[in-house]
């Protein structure tokens, strides 16, 4: 599979600043790519200047093989929503469609069932309110249409459901995820179990350098640990059991919440069998006992906690 | 060509949603009939004020003409029209760089030449149709009043001549709008702009060469002067136009949006 996006040795300075620095990475064609990363890390400079909004300090990009500019107008094969999209508000959101495919130089009959497929895919095909009558979840939701309004090749999704309830970003990652294969998506985003369901690719950025640039099956096995996740039915359960494990000095645990502990160890296979057994004479109610896999959430904590 | 006009066609819809327009052809079509209605009346109300309030002091005026009436006219537009124009379009190319909307848009099918001249012709139109209407208004009222408005192409060459002008102020205030982030910005730099205009325009040596001959001169082409004693003025307001166009575009390309 080629790539969609190339990036090398990009760099953004603002004053003595370096907002982007020395960025490189690569996306393949038709992957989701999880872009992550605390406020102000570089997400939306970066972003900003893949579609051609901002002017690098340094370094190429290239998208789907053509060299990429900034100030650049060769845009027919992107789509692009900023992180608080503006749109015309005396416009209702089909005339503002209408408005983006008409400069895409769609057919009037095309352009008219491309609008009502974006409009339906958003659920926004019975709004008629013109856009400055809209929240900030409808603005995101016309947002996310437009971006796609000319069947783009590559998308750049800058927060896409920050400002949406949960059922609106439910919808909204269904339909990234309806996308994953035929359309490369790229984008960011700080809640990071959404990005767990439906990225192949994890791109973590912080201080404007990229630390992480893995596939997420990698980064899981990467970040695996010896451990054990073990869940008891109640809080009292749980300070019994740790009262037998502090007597065991070949195991380490941390108390995640009242009633988790994760045990570790250098073997997990003795590890499981120890913790059956250890349970079963401390006379526990055991709720869950499970091998331990990082969230992205620890992923990402753990990257980022020495940057 | 076809981007164009579906830009141009978006920038048609926000002027007539906007009221920009309404506002504008309201505006000088009020001038164009009270410029004349000040002209013909004028003398009387002078007189009838100096004979109640001005101690027996009196000055003989001669009768008005329409010459009067688009004398009147013109200083309106120049004076106030010309503030009109731009606080309408003050934020012209701001307030979409502002508002965001500038960044979906021209990360689309959309060069910035067309954004910035889709823009400019929109903004020269909204100001045509305007003076179209008000000096129809100055024409028929005129004749009705003083039985003759001059003749129909001495008028045009005015209005011709004060459009190619405010197609250069409008270039002036794109450019302002360009080059500064907010709308007060633009309208500082567009209104110092027009001030250097009229004040080296006083400068009577530099006359023929200087756009706010235009203006000046407006009113000499509507009662008969030759506009093409002035078609150097023409050439060097259209070519200022152009350079100020080509800038704007130039500078925006560069700016981070």
């Amino acid at each position: 599979m080629s790539n969609a996006i190339e990036v090398k040795n990009l760099t953004k300075q603002f004053g003595v600043q370096k907002a982007v620095n020395d960025a490189s990475f690569t996306v393949k064609k038709g992957a989701v790519c999880g872009f992550l990363g605390k406020n102000g890390a570089g997400k939306t400079t970066t972003i900003k200047m893949l579609v051609g909004l901002s002017n690098p300090t340094a370094g190429q990009i290239s998208l789907l093989g053509e060299e990429r500019h900034h100030g650049s107008n060769n845009n027919c094969k992107i789509g692009y929503l900023p992180d608080v999209p503006n749109f015309y508000g005396y416009m209702t959101a089909r005339e503002y469609l209408n408005f983006c495919g008409k400069l895409y130089n769609f057919d009037d009959k095309k352009l008219k069932s491309r609008i009502d497929d974006c409009l339906k895919q958003v659920s926004m095909h019975d709004v008629k309110k013109r856009i400055s009558t809209y929240s900030r979840g409808m603005k995101q939701r016309l947002g996310i249409a437009q971006a796609l309004i000319n069947e783009p090749e590559i998308v750049f999704l800058d927060e896409p459901v920050s400002a949406l309830d949960p059922m609106g970003r439910h919808d909204i990652m269904e339909l990234i995820k309806s996308l994953q294969g035929t359309t490369t998506i790229f984008f960011s985003t700080h809640i990071l179990s959404d990005v767990e369901d439906i990225c192949d690719h994890i791109l973590i950025i912080e201080k404007g350098k990229i630390l992480t640039d893995d596939s997420m099956l990698n980064l899981k096995k990467k970040y695996a640990e010896n451990a054990i996740l073990i869940k008891l039915f109640t809080g009292e359960d749980a300070n019994k059991f740790i009262g037998v494990l502090e007597n065991r000095k070949e195991f380490s645990f941390e108390r995640i919440n009242p009633s988790e502990i994760i045990v570790r160890s250098d073997n997990v296979y003795n590890l499981s069998k120890q913790m059956m057994n250890l349970l079963a004479e401390s006379d526990n109610t055991l709720e869950s006992f499970r091998a331990y896999t990082p969230s992205l959430e620890n992923i990402f904590m753990e990257v980022t906690k020495n940057a | 060509m076809r981007n164009f006009s579906v830009f141009f066609g978006k920038e048609w819809m926000e002027t007539i949603r906007s009221r920009k327009l309404f506002i504008l052809a309201a505006v000088f079509a009020f001038f164009a009939i009270l410029s004349t209605v000040m002209a013909r009346y004028m003398p009387e109300i002078l007189g009838w004020a100096m004979a109640t309030g001005g101690d027996g002091f009196v000055i003989e005026m001669p009768d008005p003409t329409w010459i009067d009436a688009w004398m009147q006219f013109y200083s309106n537009l120049t004076q106030i029209g010309m503030f009109c124009i731009l606080f309408i379009f003050m934020n012209i190319i701001s307030g979409e760089k502002n508002s965001g909307s500038a960044a979906l848009t021209l990360t689309k099918n959309l060069s910035h030449t067309t954004f910035v001249m889709a823009k400019f012709f929109m903004a020269l139109l909204v100001f045509v149709l305007a003076l179209v209407a008000s000096v129809l208004i100055t024409y028929g009222y005129t004749h009705f009043f003083f039985g003759e408005s001059g003749q129909i192409m001495h008028v045009l060459g005015g209005a011709l001549s004060f459009t190619v002008f405010v197609g250069f102020m409008i270039s002036i205030i794109i450019f302002s709008s360009t080059i500064s982030k907010g709308t007060a910005g633009s309208a500082a730099y567009s209104i110092i702009g027009y001030f250097v205009l009229i004040l080296v325009g006083i400068i009577s040596r530099i006359e023929r060469f200087w756009p706010y001959t235009l203006v000046s001169r407006a009113l000499n082409f509507t009662m008969g002067e030759p506009i093409s004693d002035f078609i150097i003025t023409f050439l060097i307001t259209l070519a200022a136009t152009a350079l100020l166009l080509i800038l704007s575009i130039r500078i925006l390309k560069k700016q981070e949006i």
